[in-house]
């Protein structure tokens, strides 16, 4: 093992042992104070701000994907795009028709994605690990910082302090030998709460696919994945002011890289290691309500192609915190928070390591105008000490009645440019300036029956215009690839939502759909990278349809979902055809006084259908998962 | 060893009395396993009576243009082994032969009595890199003939002369690759050195290589564009008539330079400077007097250029960055 893993492991075992002595330290029970199990991450101001389009996963809806990955998750009943290359492979996002550094990922108030890559692989996110999902839609940097532009992904961790012990142990077998194995161990006292997760998941991932009609099909190769990964968590109330938690998630990823449709064969491989650790504080101090947390992060990326004897490591340290105050003045609810960043990153590819630290400033306030919900918020941030432009959000609500629903926001946005985009060599330019511009956007949900409000339909346009997209580029008169603000890119859309629930007797029923509508094209014409003006950028679908028709009849439950994607353009000047993609999930509950368990089975591809999401890189066809779990309670 | 030997004697004697000069790159007396990728910040290489420009940037550590080679792997795939010929030799068994990138064309300068005069032609294979990754894809570039066989695909080079400043229409194409048959076993790409004739372009200045692919992406073409040369014939005065002509790098200061630059000319007449760009495209033409000259550079766009001076016992070459 190198000095580097020595390193990396020391320091997680140092994590894991101080989180699991922290509880044994404090734990005195308290019966004088309860603390309901709210969201210690955040304000509400920003986890539902005003004008600001969200989506939430919890409880049983994230349950069904305690298997898959966040990215699985998201592609199947969001409506971003999620570019994968496969199961287990890389997959980014594409939210409202931006890039997959313009999604803002944050765990428990704090951002995490690779400020050398200024993205996040979301097949390394478990949804497994994760209690509560929020995707914001649209511009959002004033509230969330740099790269909130497409859309921002929240994931937060509670657990609520109330007397119990449990353990759950769930096992899944399915196509291409995958193994999933997952443990949830919680305990909890009033004011005290212990939760360690962790996952092992591993695949053959040997899948069979079509090459063209009259071919025999190939099968896959050099596609085996495993991951492990453990999170524990440690909730402290001192009373009922005081909340902290402390989260470190350990997370190992050996994935092998399968040759493309159009290879003979590859052997590369990479292994992903990262640790998370955070620490979270929510208190009362007179009227303010103070949050705070601090975190470490320490990635490291290992890849290595033995074909071409390339052996490539890189990874990153970052120490970051926020502190904000929430209170009221007068009738405005305001929070203010100061965000600090420090990033140290190593890799082959940088002459020396390159060294970031940044500060941002950042205040919202709430208010009414009339029966008009208000929300400005603006974001000041300076990297290395230099001015980073500011940028300012206006949000409004307005209620009609039981029916209706108005919202629009306008904000300016931006994402500062990447390590790599910076101090790449060759090509790294030190003086990219931050890719910015304006989103503007307006919904309306409607609620149209008074006595059944279980139905809702949303209608929302947005707009928006990046300017300065960073581009590796050849520009004139030079003749290496090199970072630039060369892109300006228009993105506009329409997106529309039905939901809708109802009983027929002990029958439940429930509907969700929706429609994406994206536009995003390049304005200008640019020679290198070859792209023309007004074409559609690569990956971004015009159309998609995504729904789902859920059935519950006692303990029984069954879903069908339904995802549709056209075509997208591609890098290498193809078009890459639509699909339709269905799956079809059945599970039995049961209960008794300390033992519960689900049964599981899940048809994934459910018509096989031969498709790609990234061109040359073949996806899986029908697959079955079929899973049990059991969990023992033991309420004290 | 004796039979190589032999031929080489047989070769140059013939050469000399037919008014021919080899380029054979042996000159360089490579060790095998070695090469010459500019790094000693040269501008390029002279062998026979051509140059081949070489461009290496210290601060990325790369090159561009051209490069000398002995490289013998004919079995690694990928960029790491750039600097191999898929012929695991030089022509008929020799050490060193010259690789070029031609990702944006390249140039070869004919030299010295060459000038204007007629090519014989050179003998081609491929780059390892690119044979391979043609042969097999690789993580960028797709396996000619596609996921059936029978995609048409084809790696091409097409050879232009430069003559008088002015590029001719008239090209010779040469398939390094070719995957267009109907019939997929007649598909082949090359791997044994190939001989070109370039005597149907007439007289030539110097040579432009270009590069294409049926593998192309918004960043350009997928597969590698590389190609390695040897034994390149030039039709002129044999060099054994021309003793006492040199070749040096020109003395050219400061550059980079935004406007202006300076080049002392130290031979007794007057000699002719001529600017190209990185297509190998005459930008200007100036006539160089004794002493210090100075030019004047500030109506070009920024960018990497290439002066060549020719005196009457002398030619010269080097870069000039104009930022």
């Amino acid at each position: 093992m190198s000095s580097g893993s020595q390193i990396f492991y020391k320091g997680a075992i140092l994590a894991l042992l101080f989180s699991g002595i922290f509880p044994q330290i404090f734990s005195q029970e308290d019966s004088l104070f309860h603390l309901e199990p709210v969201s210690i991450e955040a304000s509400a101001l920003r986890q539902q701000e005003v004008g600001c389009f969200a989506k939430d996963w919890r409880g049983e809806a994230l349950k069904q994907y305690s298997h898959a990955s966040v990215g699985d998750l998201l592609s199947t009943e969001s409506g971003a795009f999620i570019k994968t290359y496969g199961g287990g492979s890389l997959a980014t996002s594409s939210i409202r028709g931006a890039g997959a550094g313009h999604t803002n990922v944050i765990w428990n108030g704090l951002p995490i994605a690779s400020p050398m890559l200024g993205q996040l692989d979301f097949s390394l996110l478990p949804v497994g690990f994760v209690d509560e999902l929020q995707l914001q839609y649209g511009g959002n940097t004033a509230l969330w910082g740099s790269g909130a532009i497409g859309g921002t992904i929240i994931m937060n961790n509670h657990l609520e302090l109330k007397p119990s012990i449990s353990l759950e142990a769930q096992l899944i077998r399915g196509s291409f030998g995958q193994k999933d194995y997952q443990t949830d161990l919680q305990y909890a006292n009033k004011n005290f709460g212990l939760r360690i997760r962790s996952f092992q998941q591993e695949s053959r991932n040997d899948f069979f696919y079509e090459l063209t009609d009259n071919l025999p099909l190939r099968q896959q190769t050099n596609a085996y994945y495993r991951r492990e990964g453990i999170l524990q968590e440690f909730f402290w109330k001192t009373n009922s002011h005081h909340r902290f938690s402390l989260h470190t998630w350990l997370q190992n990823t050996y994935r092998e890289i399968p040759p493309t449709m159009v290879q003979n064969r590859n052997e590369a491989f990479q292994e992903d290691q990262f640790l998370r650790l955070s620490l979270n504080y929510r208190g009362l101090l007179g009227k303010n309500l103070l949050r705070g947390k601090v975190g470490y992060f320490h990635e490291k990326l290992d890849y290595q192609d033995p074909l071409i004897l390339l052996s490539s490591q890189s990874q990153f340290q970052t120490i970051l915190g926020e502190v904000e105050v929430e209170r009221e003045v007068s009738k405005h609810k305001i929070v203010g928070g100061l965000y600090l960043n420090h990033t140290k990153a190593i890799s082959d590819g940088y002459q020396e390591p390159p060294v970031q630290n940044n500060i941002a400033l950042f205040i919202t306030d709430r208010f009414d105008i009339k029966s008009w919900n208000q929300q400005i918020s603006f974001r000041q941030e300076w990297v290395d000490g230099n001015w980073v432009l500011p940028v300012i959000s206006w949000g409004t609500r307005k209620a009609f009645g039981n029916w209706g629903e108005l919202n629009a926001k306008i904000s300016r946005n931006y994402r500062l440019p990447t390590l790599n985009d910076r101090f790449w060599a060759p090509g790294g330019n030190p003086d990219l300036k931050p890719e910015s511009g304006w989103s503007e956007e307006i919904n309306l949900k409607l609620s149209p029956f008074e006595s059944r409000k279980n139905i809702h339909y949303t209608i929302g346009l947005f707009n928006r215009n990046i300017h300065n997209w960073i581009l590796w580029s050849i520009r004139d008169g030079e003749n290496f690839w090199s970072a630039n603000n060369l892109a300006k890119v228009w993105s506009r859309g329409i997106e529309q939502r039905l939901k809708g629930e109802t009983d027929l007797q002990d029958l439940k029923i429930s509907l969700e759909a929706g429609y994406h509508y994206t536009l995003s094209t390049n304005q200008e014409t640019i020679r290198n990278p070859k792209i023309e003006a007004g074409s559609q950028l690569v990956y971004v679908p015009k159309h998609q349809v995504f729904g789902q028709i859920g059935l519950q009849w006692k303990d029984f439950q069954a879903s069908y979902q339904y995802r549709y994607t056209s075509a997208v353009n591609t890098v290498n000047l193809d078009i890459l055809p639509h699909y339709h993609l269905a799956h079809l999930r059945m599970n039995y509950q049961w209960e008794s006084s300390f033992i519960s368990g689900d049964v599981s089975f899940q048809i994934d591809n459910l018509w096989d259908v031969p498709y790609q999401v990234v061109e040359r890189r073949p996806m899986p066809g029908r697959s079955f998962l079929a899973g049990v779990s059991f969990r023992f309670e033991n309420p004290s | 060893m004796k039979s190589t030997i032999t031929f080489f004697v047989s070769f140059m004697l013939i050469s000399l009395i037919q008014g021919q000069t080899n380029a054979d790159f042996e000159n360089f007396g490579l060790p095998v396993d070695s090469f010459l990728n500019g790094s000693d910040m040269s501008g390029g290489f002279y062998s026979g009576n051509i140059f081949l420009e070489n461009d290496f940037d210290t601060m990325f550590n790369a090159w561009q243009g051209w490069a000398i080679s002995s490289m013998r792997d004919t079995v690694t795939p990928g960029y790491m082994n750039d600097l191999s010929a898929i012929a695991g030799s030089g022509y008929n068994g020799s050490t060193t032969y010259a690789v070029t990138f031609a990702n944006s064309p390249s140039i070869l300068h004919l030299t010295n009595g060459a000038v204007g005069k007629a090519v014989k032609g050179f003998f081609i294979t491929n780059n390892t890199y690119a044979y391979l990754s043609i042969r097999d894809g690789d993580g960028f570039a797709k396996k000619f003939g596609g996921v059936s066989g029978d995609d048409p695909d084809y790696f091409l080079l097409t050879i232009k002369k430069y003559k008088d400043g002015i590029l001719s229409q008239d090209s010779i194409d040469f398939y390094l690759a070719d995957f267009r048959f109907s019939d997929n076993s007649q598909d082949y790409i090359v791997k044994d050195w190939t001989y070109i004739s370039l005597e149907s372009l007439g007289d030539v200045d110097s040579l432009q290589f270009s590069m294409s692919s049926t593998d192309n992406g918004m960043f350009g073409m997928n597969t590698p564009a590389y190609f390695c040369i040897d034994n390149f014939v030039t039709r002129n005065v044999a060099t054994a008539l021309e003793k006492g002509f040199e070749r040096k790098n020109l003395a050219v200061y400061p550059n980079p330079t935004e406007s202006i630059f300076y080049i002392n000319w130290e031979e007794p007449l007057a000699g002719k400077m001529i600017i190209t760009d990185v297509l190998g495209k005459q930008i200007r033409t100036t006539q160089l007097t004794s002493g210090r000259n100075q030019i004047n550079i500030s109506s070009l766009t920024d960018g990497i250029y290439t002066l060549s001076v020719q005196g009457e016992k002398a030619g010269y070459y080097s870069r000039i960055i104009k930022k």
